[in-house]
């Protein structure tokens, strides 16, 4: 396959919806967590509270990578700690209906909306693009080959201009447009996650798309 | 699709392409600590509180089906029956005649 065909396979799939997802831990096997999993959440429940000890280190970088992915580097920590907390508050909530790190998950996505809802918009930083990230954007926009592409994706430059991007948008629409348009999810999956209607995600996630690509005309 | 439309699309993909090629950090084992020291410090609280919400629901509906039975017998038993009900009534419209003269 050429270079060419592969960068146009690569565009049109966007966005992405048959991409290994988040929602579940890829690194481990379902079939065999399942029941492990059923037991240590029944005996942490039963009053072993130190059991939960394991639960952090199965699902921690699981978590990990749903918050890294949504917040600022220097609040990953502290985020994916709220997620634990509130896993732990919400244990005797759990029905076991999904998997554990469905469940977890669906904390994760929640709590760093939630830490995107209760800044102002004038507290973000917002740093200013600098005509480093134009001149990225002409490479991107210049790139021939999927290589080119992918070396100018993984710059540093791209992130900055991302976060500058997302940083212009509602926590509603930012917390969306991140589920289905960066992550992949489908529209049931963002709103099960979510813990909003279908229709609302539907509607959020064409307005945030619409508006990121407003933002991403304006710069260029 | 205009060039407008593909420029639109290859910045997005480079952006979709960023944001998955972050690498994820790992946290040290201090950090697991911090999470389970916070535990347990939650724990007592939250299982008290749990004790008290069971107790406090399962009083509260016991309460209301003991007040619901209670006020059902009191307007059952200190109700006057049918027949007594027309009985008085009755009483009542034999003595009018008698005031009205």
């Amino acid at each position: 396959m050429s270079d060419r065909s592969v960068l146009t396979k690569t565009l049109n799939a966007v966005p992405v919806l048959e991409i290994p997802l988040p929602m579940r831990d890829a690194s481990r096997p379902v079939s065999s967590s399942a029941l492990d999993d059923g037991e240590m959440l029944r005996r942490i429940r039963g009053g072993e509270r130190d059991r939960f000890a394991e639960l952090i280190d199965r699902y921690q970088s699981h978590v990990v990578r749903i918050v890294n992915r949504r917040v600022p580097a220097d609040r990953v920590e502290e985020i994916a700690h709220d997620v634990f907390v509130r896993a732990y508050v919400g244990l005797e909530h759990f029905s076991g209906s999904v998997s554990v790190d469905h469940w977890l998950a669906g904390i994760a996505v929640r709590t760093c909306y939630d830490y995107w809802r209760t800044r102002k918009r004038e507290d973000l930083p917002m740093s200013a693009l600098t005509s480093e990230h134009q001149q990225w954007m002409d490479q991107v926009l210049a790139a021939q080959s999927e290589t080119q592409f992918v070396v100018q994706a993984r710059r540093r430059d791209a992130v900055e201009v991302l976060e500058w991007a997302l940083a212009q948008l509602s926590p509603e629409n930012r917390a969306v447009l991140t589920l289905v348009h960066l992550d992949g999810y489908s529209v049931r999956e963002a709103a099960q996650l979510l813990g909003w209607s279908a229709i609302n995600v539907k509607v959020r996630a064409h307005r945030a798309r619409h508006a990121l690509r407003k933002i991403l005309m304006n710069m260029h | 699709m205009t060039p407008e439309d593909n420029d639109l699309r290859k910045l997005e993909g480079a952006l979709i392409e960023a944001y998955r090629s972050r690498p994820t950090p790992m946290l040290g084992p201090s950090w697991a600590h911090g999470v389970m020291r916070d535990i347990h410090q939650l724990a007592p609280q939250s299982a008290q509180w749990s004790y008290l919400d069971h107790l406090v629901w399962r009083t509260a509906a016991i309460a209301v089906a003991f007040a619901i039975v209670l006020t059902v017998s009191v307007i059952v038993l200190s109700s006057p029956t049918g027949t007594q009900g027309t009985g008085l009534i009755a009483e009542e419209l034999e003595l009018t005649p008698l005031f009205m003269d």
